[in-house]
Protein backbone atom coordinates (compact mmCIF):
# COMPACT_ATOMS: atom_id res chain seq x y z
CA UNK A 1 0.00 0.00 0.00
CA UNK A 2 2.99 2.31 0.23
CA UNK A 3 2.73 2.61 -3.54
CA UNK A 4 -0.66 4.23 -3.27
CA UNK A 5 0.25 7.77 -2.32
CA UNK A 6 3.39 8.30 -4.29
CA UNK A 7 2.26 8.80 -7.85
CA UNK A 8 4.35 11.59 -9.23
CA UNK A 9 3.71 14.63 -7.13
CA UNK A 10 5.76 17.65 -7.92
CA UNK A 11 2.56 19.70 -7.98
CA UNK A 12 1.74 21.55 -4.78
CA UNK A 13 -2.01 21.46 -5.07
CA UNK A 14 -3.24 22.87 -1.77
CA UNK A 15 -6.84 22.33 -0.76
CA UNK A 16 -8.02 25.04 1.67
CA UNK A 17 -9.85 23.73 4.74
CA UNK A 18 -12.10 26.79 4.84
CA UNK A 19 -13.86 28.61 2.06
CA UNK A 20 -12.44 32.13 1.62
CA UNK A 21 -16.01 33.45 1.56
CA UNK A 22 -18.47 33.58 4.44
CA UNK A 23 -21.03 30.82 3.76
CA UNK A 24 -24.74 30.90 4.40
CA UNK A 25 -26.52 27.64 5.25
CA UNK A 26 -30.02 29.15 5.32
CA UNK A 27 -32.43 29.70 8.19
CA UNK A 28 -32.63 26.17 9.52
CA UNK A 29 -29.91 24.86 11.83
CA UNK A 30 -27.80 22.22 10.04
CA UNK A 31 -27.82 19.06 12.18
CA UNK A 32 -25.01 16.49 12.20
CA UNK A 33 -25.44 13.47 14.45
CA UNK A 34 -22.30 11.39 14.95
CA UNK A 35 -22.28 8.09 16.83
CA UNK A 36 -18.86 6.96 18.02
CA UNK A 37 -17.23 4.49 20.37
CA UNK A 38 -15.34 6.13 23.28
CA UNK A 39 -12.73 3.34 22.98
CA UNK A 40 -11.66 4.82 19.63
CA UNK A 41 -12.79 8.46 19.71
CA UNK A 42 -12.85 10.18 16.27
CA UNK A 43 -10.43 12.94 17.26
CA UNK A 44 -10.65 14.44 13.77
CA UNK A 45 -14.21 15.48 14.63
CA UNK A 46 -12.91 17.59 17.53
CA UNK A 47 -10.36 19.27 15.25
CA UNK A 48 -12.94 19.90 12.54
CA UNK A 49 -15.35 21.31 15.14
CA UNK A 50 -12.73 23.97 15.89
CA UNK A 51 -12.17 24.65 12.18
CA UNK A 52 -15.91 24.81 11.49
CA UNK A 53 -16.36 27.24 14.39
CA UNK A 54 -14.37 29.80 12.39
CA UNK A 55 -16.99 29.68 9.66
CA UNK A 56 -20.22 29.00 11.52
CA UNK A 57 -21.77 29.38 14.95
CA UNK A 58 -21.59 25.76 16.00
CA UNK A 59 -23.60 24.29 18.84
CA UNK A 60 -22.06 21.04 20.08
CA UNK A 61 -23.42 18.55 22.58
CA UNK A 62 -22.61 15.01 23.57
CA UNK A 63 -24.62 12.19 25.11
CA UNK A 64 -23.62 8.83 26.51
CA UNK A 65 -25.68 5.83 25.47
CA UNK A 66 -26.42 3.10 28.02
CA UNK A 67 -24.36 0.60 25.97
CA UNK A 68 -21.19 2.41 27.09
CA UNK A 69 -19.75 0.88 30.25
CA UNK A 70 -16.86 3.20 31.01
CA UNK A 71 -16.14 6.67 29.80
CA UNK A 72 -12.90 8.60 30.37
CA UNK A 73 -13.50 11.92 32.14
CA UNK A 74 -11.65 14.01 29.53
CA UNK A 75 -13.96 12.69 26.78
CA UNK A 76 -17.00 13.26 28.99
CA UNK A 77 -16.15 16.95 29.10
CA UNK A 78 -15.72 17.40 25.35
CA UNK A 79 -18.51 19.40 23.70
CA UNK A 80 -19.94 20.95 26.86
CA UNK A 81 -20.26 24.18 24.86
CA UNK A 82 -19.40 26.40 27.80
CA UNK A 83 -22.63 25.51 29.57
CA UNK A 84 -24.70 26.95 26.72
CA UNK A 85 -27.95 25.02 26.32
CA UNK A 86 -29.73 27.10 23.72
CA UNK A 87 -29.59 26.07 20.06
CA UNK A 88 -31.12 29.37 18.88
CA UNK A 89 -28.93 31.59 16.76
CA UNK A 90 -26.58 28.74 15.80
CA UNK A 91 -25.97 27.64 12.22
CA UNK A 92 -24.66 24.12 12.75
CA UNK A 93 -25.36 21.59 15.52
CA UNK A 94 -22.90 18.76 16.20
CA UNK A 95 -24.43 16.01 18.32
CA UNK A 96 -21.97 13.38 19.44
CA UNK A 97 -23.56 10.21 20.73
CA UNK A 98 -21.09 7.95 22.51
CA UNK A 99 -22.18 4.36 21.89
CA UNK A 100 -20.92 1.01 20.66
CA UNK A 101 -20.83 1.05 16.84
CA UNK A 102 -20.04 -1.94 14.66
CA UNK A 103 -18.28 -0.49 11.62
CA UNK A 104 -16.64 2.65 12.97
CA UNK A 105 -18.31 5.98 13.72
CA UNK A 106 -21.43 6.93 11.76
CA UNK A 107 -22.94 10.19 10.52
CA UNK A 108 -26.60 11.01 10.00
CA UNK A 109 -27.76 14.28 8.49
CA UNK A 110 -31.16 13.52 7.03
CA UNK A 111 -32.52 10.10 8.04
CA UNK A 112 -35.25 10.17 5.38
CA UNK A 113 -33.00 10.90 2.44
CA UNK A 114 -29.68 9.17 2.99
CA UNK A 115 -27.80 6.03 3.86
CA UNK A 116 -26.10 6.09 7.26
CA UNK A 117 -22.55 7.20 6.43
CA UNK A 118 -19.87 5.02 8.02
CA UNK A 119 -16.22 5.75 8.71
CA UNK A 120 -14.30 8.55 10.39
CA UNK A 121 -12.79 9.60 7.05
CA UNK A 122 -16.24 10.00 5.51
CA UNK A 123 -17.55 12.08 8.42
CA UNK A 124 -14.49 14.27 7.96
CA UNK A 125 -15.18 14.58 4.21
CA UNK A 126 -18.73 15.74 4.87
CA UNK A 127 -17.65 18.47 7.30
CA UNK A 128 -14.94 19.48 4.83
CA UNK A 129 -17.59 19.93 2.11
CA UNK A 130 -19.73 21.94 4.53
CA UNK A 131 -16.94 24.41 5.35
CA UNK A 132 -15.43 24.51 1.86
CA UNK A 133 -18.01 23.68 -0.84
CA UNK A 134 -15.24 23.96 -3.46
CA UNK A 135 -13.35 20.98 -2.02
CA UNK A 136 -14.19 18.66 -4.93
CA UNK A 137 -13.25 21.35 -7.45
CA UNK A 138 -9.63 21.03 -6.32
CA UNK A 139 -9.50 17.92 -8.50
CA UNK A 140 -5.90 16.76 -8.00
CA UNK A 141 -5.55 17.90 -4.39
CA UNK A 142 -8.85 16.39 -3.23
CA UNK A 143 -8.02 13.07 -4.90
CA UNK A 144 -4.60 13.03 -3.18
CA UNK A 145 -6.34 13.74 0.14
CA UNK A 146 -8.64 10.77 -0.56
CA UNK A 147 -5.62 8.50 -0.95
CA UNK A 148 -4.36 9.47 2.52
CA UNK A 149 -7.85 9.09 3.96
CA UNK A 150 -7.98 5.57 2.53
CA UNK A 151 -4.65 4.80 4.19
CA UNK A 152 -6.06 6.17 7.46
CA UNK A 153 -9.00 3.74 7.20
CA UNK A 154 -6.58 0.89 6.48
CA UNK A 155 -4.58 1.94 9.52
CA UNK A 156 -7.67 1.76 11.77
CA UNK A 157 -8.25 -1.85 10.69
CA UNK A 158 -4.64 -2.85 10.09
CA UNK A 159 -2.38 -5.18 12.03
CA UNK A 160 1.03 -4.16 13.35
CA UNK A 161 2.88 -4.99 10.16
CA UNK A 162 0.39 -3.25 7.87
CA UNK A 163 0.43 -0.16 10.07
CA UNK A 164 4.21 -0.05 10.06
CA UNK A 165 3.97 0.13 6.24
CA UNK A 166 1.55 3.06 6.47
CA UNK A 167 3.90 4.88 8.86
CA UNK A 168 6.75 4.20 6.47
CA UNK A 169 5.00 5.82 3.52
CA UNK A 170 4.02 8.76 5.77
CA UNK A 171 7.62 9.10 6.86
CA UNK A 172 8.85 9.08 3.30
CA UNK A 173 6.36 11.77 2.21
CA UNK A 174 7.18 13.90 5.26
CA UNK A 175 10.88 13.69 4.50
CA UNK A 176 10.40 16.26 1.75
CA UNK A 177 7.27 18.10 2.88
CA UNK A 178 5.80 19.60 6.07
CA UNK A 179 2.23 18.55 5.22
CA UNK A 180 0.70 15.58 3.42
CA UNK A 181 -1.01 17.43 0.56
CA UNK A 182 0.01 20.86 -0.68
CA UNK A 183 1.97 23.27 1.48
CA UNK A 184 -0.47 23.72 4.36
CA UNK A 185 -2.56 21.75 6.86
CA UNK A 186 -5.30 19.79 5.08
CA UNK A 187 -7.97 17.21 5.86
CA UNK A 188 -5.37 14.50 5.16
CA UNK A 189 -3.22 15.66 8.11
CA UNK A 190 -6.20 15.96 10.47
CA UNK A 191 -7.55 12.45 9.83
CA UNK A 192 -4.15 10.76 9.73
CA UNK A 193 -3.13 12.51 12.99
CA UNK A 194 -6.39 11.32 14.53
CA UNK A 195 -6.05 7.62 13.69
CA UNK A 196 -2.41 7.47 14.80
CA UNK A 197 -3.28 9.04 18.15
CA UNK A 198 -6.27 6.78 18.68
CA UNK A 199 -4.07 3.73 18.35
CA UNK A 200 -1.31 5.28 20.48
CA UNK A 201 0.88 4.86 17.41
CA UNK A 202 2.91 8.03 18.13
CA UNK A 203 5.58 6.22 20.11
CA UNK A 204 6.28 3.74 17.29
CA UNK A 205 6.49 6.50 14.69
CA UNK A 206 9.64 7.25 12.71
CA UNK A 207 11.17 10.70 13.19
CA UNK A 208 9.58 12.64 10.31
CA UNK A 209 6.19 11.38 11.45
CA UNK A 210 6.89 12.35 15.09
CA UNK A 211 7.86 15.87 14.02
CA UNK A 212 4.76 16.18 11.89
CA UNK A 213 2.49 14.92 14.71
CA UNK A 214 3.93 17.69 16.89
CA UNK A 215 3.52 20.24 14.10
CA UNK A 216 -0.18 19.34 14.03
CA UNK A 217 -0.54 19.55 17.81
CA UNK A 218 0.92 23.06 17.91
CA UNK A 219 -1.86 24.27 15.61
CA UNK A 220 -4.67 25.86 17.71
CA UNK A 221 -7.27 23.86 15.76
CA UNK A 222 -5.98 20.81 17.67
CA UNK A 223 -6.46 22.28 21.18
CA UNK A 224 -9.73 20.50 21.95
CA UNK A 225 -8.52 17.19 20.50
CA UNK A 226 -5.29 17.49 22.53
CA UNK A 227 -7.34 17.91 25.70
CA UNK A 228 -9.18 14.66 24.91
CA UNK A 229 -6.00 12.58 24.56
CA UNK B 1 -8.43 18.37 -21.29
CA UNK B 2 -7.61 14.91 -22.66
CA UNK B 3 -6.59 12.22 -20.18
CA UNK B 4 -4.80 8.96 -20.89
CA UNK B 5 -6.09 5.98 -18.98
CA UNK B 6 -4.43 2.63 -19.21
CA UNK B 7 -5.27 -0.54 -17.31
CA UNK B 8 -3.97 -4.07 -17.16
CA UNK B 9 -5.49 -6.45 -19.72
CA UNK B 10 -5.35 -9.43 -17.35
CA UNK B 11 -6.28 -7.73 -14.07
CA UNK B 12 -8.16 -4.59 -15.09
CA UNK B 13 -9.15 -1.90 -12.59
CA UNK B 14 -12.79 -2.41 -13.49
CA UNK B 15 -14.39 0.51 -11.61
CA UNK B 16 -11.88 2.90 -13.18
CA UNK B 17 -12.48 1.31 -16.59
CA UNK B 18 -16.26 1.74 -16.17
CA UNK B 19 -15.75 5.38 -15.21
CA UNK B 20 -13.51 6.05 -18.22
CA UNK B 21 -15.89 4.23 -20.58
CA UNK B 22 -18.86 6.15 -19.15
CA UNK B 23 -17.03 9.45 -19.71
CA UNK B 24 -16.13 8.50 -23.30
CA UNK B 25 -19.73 7.47 -24.10
CA UNK B 26 -20.83 10.89 -22.77
CA UNK B 27 -18.48 12.59 -25.22
CA UNK B 28 -15.55 13.30 -22.90
CA UNK B 29 -12.01 13.06 -24.11
CA UNK B 30 -10.37 10.09 -22.37
CA UNK B 31 -8.00 7.77 -24.18
CA UNK B 32 -8.47 4.17 -22.98
CA UNK B 33 -5.83 1.54 -23.46
CA UNK B 34 -5.60 -2.08 -22.27
CA UNK B 35 -1.97 -2.72 -21.44
CA UNK B 36 0.23 -4.02 -18.64
CA UNK B 37 -0.49 -1.73 -15.71
CA UNK B 38 -3.03 0.76 -14.40
CA UNK B 39 -2.55 4.52 -14.47
CA UNK B 40 -4.25 7.73 -15.34
CA UNK B 41 -1.90 10.36 -16.62
CA UNK B 42 -3.08 13.92 -15.97
CA UNK B 43 0.03 15.76 -17.11
CA UNK B 44 3.75 15.14 -17.06
CA UNK B 45 3.90 15.74 -13.29
CA UNK B 46 0.66 14.13 -12.15
CA UNK B 47 -0.73 10.63 -12.37
CA UNK B 48 -2.91 8.27 -10.34
CA UNK B 49 -2.55 4.51 -10.17
CA UNK B 50 -5.25 3.32 -7.75
CA UNK B 51 -8.60 2.08 -9.03
CA UNK B 52 -10.80 4.30 -6.83
CA UNK B 53 -8.52 7.34 -7.16
CA UNK B 54 -8.98 7.19 -10.91
CA UNK B 55 -12.77 6.93 -10.47
CA UNK B 56 -12.77 9.96 -8.18
CA UNK B 57 -10.41 11.97 -10.33
CA UNK B 58 -12.49 11.47 -13.50
CA UNK B 59 -15.79 12.06 -11.67
CA UNK B 60 -14.44 15.34 -10.28
CA UNK B 61 -12.98 16.38 -13.63
CA UNK B 62 -16.35 15.96 -15.35
CA UNK B 63 -18.86 17.17 -12.73
CA UNK B 64 -21.60 17.53 -15.37
CA UNK B 65 -21.75 13.71 -15.62
CA UNK B 66 -23.15 13.58 -12.07
CA UNK B 67 -21.26 10.35 -11.28
CA UNK B 68 -19.79 11.71 -8.03
CA UNK B 69 -23.25 12.66 -6.69
CA UNK B 70 -24.76 16.11 -6.86
CA UNK B 71 -24.88 17.44 -3.28
CA UNK B 72 -22.46 17.30 -0.34
CA UNK B 73 -24.55 14.53 1.22
CA UNK B 74 -24.66 12.52 -2.03
CA UNK B 75 -20.91 12.90 -2.57
CA UNK B 76 -20.27 11.64 0.96
CA UNK B 77 -22.68 8.73 0.43
CA UNK B 78 -20.59 7.85 -2.63
CA UNK B 79 -17.49 7.90 -0.37
CA UNK B 80 -19.32 5.62 2.07
CA UNK B 81 -19.90 3.06 -0.70
CA UNK B 82 -16.33 3.26 -2.01
CA UNK B 83 -15.07 2.50 1.51
CA UNK B 84 -17.65 -0.31 1.81
CA UNK B 85 -16.50 -1.76 -1.54
CA UNK B 86 -12.81 -1.77 -0.67
CA UNK B 87 -13.45 -2.87 2.92
CA UNK B 88 -16.30 -5.13 3.99
CA UNK B 89 -17.38 -6.25 0.52
CA UNK B 90 -13.82 -7.23 -0.46
CA UNK B 91 -13.10 -9.12 2.75
CA UNK B 92 -13.93 -12.83 2.53
CA UNK B 93 -14.91 -12.99 6.23
CA UNK B 94 -17.35 -10.07 5.97
CA UNK B 95 -18.71 -10.89 2.51
CA UNK B 96 -21.91 -12.63 3.58
CA UNK B 97 -22.96 -9.93 6.05
CA UNK B 98 -21.94 -7.20 3.59
CA UNK B 99 -24.26 -8.67 0.93
CA UNK B 100 -27.12 -8.89 3.46
CA UNK B 101 -26.57 -5.22 4.34
CA UNK B 102 -26.45 -4.27 0.65
CA UNK B 103 -29.70 -6.18 0.07
CA UNK B 104 -31.46 -4.22 2.82
CA UNK B 105 -30.31 -0.85 1.48
CA UNK B 106 -31.18 -1.72 -2.15
CA UNK B 107 -34.77 -2.73 -1.26
CA UNK B 108 -36.47 0.49 -2.36
CA UNK B 109 -33.86 1.92 -4.77
CA UNK B 110 -32.33 1.39 -8.24
CA UNK B 111 -28.97 3.11 -7.75
CA UNK B 112 -26.95 3.34 -4.55
CA UNK B 113 -26.88 7.15 -4.44
CA UNK B 114 -29.47 9.53 -5.89
CA UNK B 115 -31.38 8.74 -9.06
CA UNK B 116 -28.54 8.03 -11.50
CA UNK B 117 -25.53 5.79 -11.77
CA UNK B 118 -22.45 6.94 -9.79
CA UNK B 119 -18.94 5.65 -9.20
CA UNK B 120 -20.43 4.00 -6.07
CA UNK B 121 -22.31 1.63 -8.42
CA UNK B 122 -19.16 1.08 -10.49
CA UNK B 123 -17.17 0.13 -7.38
CA UNK B 124 -19.79 -2.13 -5.81
CA UNK B 125 -20.64 -3.81 -9.14
CA UNK B 126 -16.93 -4.54 -9.66
CA UNK B 127 -16.70 -6.24 -6.26
CA UNK B 128 -19.71 -8.43 -7.01
CA UNK B 129 -18.72 -9.13 -10.60
CA UNK B 130 -15.16 -10.19 -9.82
CA UNK B 131 -16.07 -12.25 -6.74
CA UNK B 132 -16.45 -15.98 -7.39
CA UNK B 133 -18.56 -16.39 -4.22
CA UNK B 134 -21.01 -13.84 -5.62
CA UNK B 135 -21.02 -15.47 -9.07
CA UNK B 136 -21.81 -18.78 -7.42
CA UNK B 137 -24.73 -17.26 -5.50
CA UNK B 138 -25.97 -15.46 -8.61
CA UNK B 139 -25.80 -18.39 -11.05
CA UNK B 140 -27.34 -20.82 -8.56
CA UNK B 141 -30.27 -18.44 -7.97
CA UNK B 142 -29.51 -18.20 -4.25
CA UNK B 143 -28.49 -14.53 -4.23
CA UNK B 144 -30.56 -12.11 -2.09
CA UNK B 145 -33.33 -10.76 -4.29
CA UNK B 146 -32.51 -7.02 -4.26
CA UNK B 147 -28.78 -7.43 -4.89
CA UNK B 148 -29.61 -9.90 -7.68
CA UNK B 149 -31.99 -7.40 -9.33
CA UNK B 150 -29.44 -4.58 -8.92
CA UNK B 151 -26.54 -6.60 -10.36
CA UNK B 152 -28.62 -7.89 -13.29
CA UNK B 153 -29.98 -4.42 -14.08
CA UNK B 154 -26.46 -2.92 -14.17
CA UNK B 155 -25.12 -5.81 -16.32
CA UNK B 156 -27.73 -4.89 -18.94
CA UNK B 157 -26.68 -1.23 -19.12
CA UNK B 158 -24.52 -0.41 -22.19
CA UNK B 159 -21.42 0.74 -20.25
CA UNK B 160 -21.37 -2.39 -18.08
CA UNK B 161 -22.07 -4.82 -20.93
CA UNK B 162 -19.32 -3.29 -23.04
CA UNK B 163 -16.84 -3.70 -20.16
CA UNK B 164 -17.95 -7.32 -19.66
CA UNK B 165 -17.03 -8.00 -23.30
CA UNK B 166 -13.60 -6.39 -22.93
CA UNK B 167 -12.48 -8.02 -19.68
CA UNK B 168 -11.71 -11.63 -18.71
CA UNK B 169 -14.56 -13.76 -17.38
CA UNK B 170 -14.68 -14.64 -13.72
CA UNK B 171 -14.27 -18.30 -12.95
CA UNK B 172 -17.05 -19.67 -10.80
CA UNK B 173 -15.50 -21.92 -8.20
CA UNK B 174 -16.59 -23.14 -4.79
CA UNK B 175 -16.48 -20.99 -1.62
CA UNK B 176 -13.99 -18.32 -0.68
CA UNK B 177 -13.94 -14.62 -1.36
CA UNK B 178 -12.10 -12.39 -3.75
CA UNK B 179 -8.49 -13.35 -4.41
CA UNK B 180 -6.12 -11.10 -2.54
Amino acid sequence: SSKSVQGTSSDQSSVPLLSPQKLNLGDVIHDLVVSADPDSPPLSLLVLYKVASEMFKVFATSYIHSSVVSMPQNLREVFQNGGCTNRDGNEVAFTLLWKKVQNGPTLMINPHKQTVIEGESNIARYIQRLINPDFDKCVVGATRIDEWLNLAEQYIRGNKKENAAVLKSLNSKLGSADWLVGNTLSLADIVMWSVINQSKGQKDSPSNVKNWLQRCERNPYFDLANSAL
Amino acid sequence: MAFSFSTSKDKPAIAALLTAEFAVKAGKSVKIELGNSTSLVVDKNTSFSLNHSICRFLARSFPDLGIQGNTAVEKTEVDHWLLFAQGRLSCANDFTSAVVYLDTVLGPITYLVGHCVTIADFAVWECLHSNSAWQKLYTSGEAPVNVKRYYKYLCEQPVFSSIMKKTPNVEVKGGGGKDK
